[in-house]
């Protein structure tokens, strides 16, 4: 059975202070996303008030939705083709037991 | 013969996708497919392919052929062994293959900027680039993009973060 030591709790203060630091971008992200667009740039903190009309406006003046579709389409057919092709050469390659076979995993 | 064609695939690697860009446009362009997704779609399987080979090739080696056997003394073929055994229990590998796949293919500018702009098929990392001009451009429109590009992609990471996490844990193991 582990004990609670004092190691474990300055173990827990590292991760924690490595948990925020990797949040620093995330807030940035969204900070800067809910700001006035004619406001003075700055990347830190956020400004009152949250301007979160900003997202429906990117999202229509871009076309995000159609995008988004081509994108989801795209990255499904391309991950469904790469698993089934190189699933297939894998075992083929792993698993041969004829000449032939390691011929046919090239264009398989 | 085996290793070789092993090692075929994993020489992939050591080209950069950069050096295969201007040949691949010029074919894609005399073949009339320069805006259509289908031209994407054909690089990045190929692109991922040494990759993805490298990892399977890694668990199926480490598979006990037990299940095989098994199967061929039931009487399974070779494609139904593959099909209804060996891909089952390659969930795992399948899992991590999947989500490194997904996010190298949504989060790709370069080969939708080539082979998508100007047509009615662009990704969202292109939309994303609408705000950003020459000289200057709208940093909280841009980011407010982003925050919707994101949402499918961290949605399906949610979804299969339990196969992530087993075939991190056991699918990469050589």
């Amino acid at each position: 059975m582990n004990r609670y030591t004092g190691r474990t709790f300055a173990l827990e203060l590292v991760l924690i202070a490595v948990a925020a630091i990797f949040m620093v971008p995330i807030l940035v992200l969204i900070s800067v996303a809910l700001r006035d667009p004619n406001s003075t740039p700055g990347f830190l903190g956020f400004t009152w008030p949250l301007h979160f009309e900003n997202i429906s406006t990117a999202s229509t003046a871009s076309a995000m939705g159609p995008s988004l579709v081509n994108s989801i389409v795209i990255t499904t057919v391309s991950v469904a083709l790469i698993i089934v092709v190189a699933s297939a050469a894998s075992y083929t390659i792993t698993r041969r037991t004829q000449r032939w076979s390691a011929a046919s995993s090239i264009f398989s | 013969m085996v290793r070789g064609v092993f090692y075929l695939f994993l020489t992939g690697f050591l080209f950069p996708g950069q050096l295969a860009m201007l040949p691949l446009y010029l074919t894609f362009s005399k073949a009339g497919l320069v805006g259509n997704p289908v031209t994407v779609i054909l690089i990045y399987v190929a692109g991922h392919m040494p990759f993805t080979v490298f990892l399977y090739c890694a668990f199926l080696r480490d598979l006990p052929r037990d299940y095989e056997e098994a199967a061929t003394i039931d009487g399974a073929g070779s494609l139904r062994m593959f099909w209804t055994v060996v891909f089952p229990l390659a969930r795992p590998v399948t899992g991590t293959v999947a989500i490194l796949t997904a996010l190298g293919v949504w989060n790709d500018f370069l080969n939708p900027l080539l082979y998508l702009t100007g047509g009615n098929t662009r990704t969202a990392p292109l939309s994303v680039y609408t705000f950003v001009g020459e000289y200057s451009a709208n940093w909280p429109l841009v980011f407010s993009a982003l925050i919707t590009s994101v949402i499918p992609i961290l949605v399906a990471y949610f979804l299969m973060q339990r196969f992530i996490m087993r075939g991190f844990a056991s699918g990469l193991k050589g």
